[in-house]
């Protein structure tokens, strides 16, 4: 959170946007909101998985957290989040 | 005698080429505009501004024109009026507005975006597109 306050809430060229990976929205919501989360969420079912998932992990294996930095095309920039961190810093 | 007229030819090809650019250039956001009272009463012009009631046309000679809305047919007027609310959205350092982005394949994917208002998810367009989206998958377990 720290990180995000830091370096991207008031980036006008960076946003950040959660894909929840949790499999209920009830679940999600409550992560949310116990984490005062700022940021806009994709729930898991509202991913569009052949734009916002298999481009980036064609084996469909994905350890979490996971971070990829895409242009608004979503060609992808960069992977992981000291690579991120060091793009927009 | 053989190589002038090859020059002079290929200079008249040039500066064809270059009106023709020029025309183009100039005539890019042309339309046709018709009557509100006679459909059969057409004029082409670019559109240049509106304030809601009366909208500014640049005609063909190069001259702009301004004229109330309601003579337009009511096809222009709606026209005229997605162009002004087009030009007062806020366009983000991606350079694209909102609406455009999410009339593209990836911005497709950002229908259901949703913000955290007080505890509980509400739905929330993205409203400015920035240059870069960092994805973050994660979950709560």
């Amino acid at each position: 959170m720290e990180t995000y306050n830091d370096s991207i809430a008031n980036n006008a060229d960076v946003e950040l946007v959660h894909l929840s990976r949790d499999r209920t929205e009830d679940a999600a919501e409550a992560w949310g909101a116990k984490e005062k989360m700022p940021w806009p969420t994709l729930m898991k079912d509202d991913t569009d998985g052949d734009a916002l998932f298999r481009p980036y992990f064609p084996s469909g294996r994905m350890g979490i957290p996971a971070y990829v930095m895409v242009d608004h095309t979503g060609k992808e920039v960069a992977r992981g989040k000291a690579a991120i961190m060091d793009k927009i810093n | 005698m053989n190589d002038s007229f090859h020059h002079y030819i290929l200079m008249k090809i040039f500066s064809s080429l270059i009106f023709a650019s020029l025309v183009c250039l100039g005539f890019a956001e042309s339309r046709t505009w018709t009557s509100a009272t006679d459909s059969s009463k057409t004029f082409e012009a670019e559109f240049k501004s509106s304030d809601g009631k009366s909208v500014t046309v640049l005609r063909s000679n190069r001259r702009t024109q301004t004229f109330k809305l309601n003579v337009l047919s009511e096809a222009d007027q709606e026209w005229v009026k997605a162009e002004v609310a087009k030009s007062k959205e806020p366009v983000g350092t991606s350079g694209m507005t909102a609406e455009e982005f999410a009339e593209t394949d990836f911005g497709k994917a950002f229908k259901k975006v949703q913000k955290l208002s007080g505890k509980k998810f509400k739905k929330q367009s993205i409203e400015t597109v920035p240059k870069y989206f960092i994805l973050y998958y994660s979950a709560s377990w």
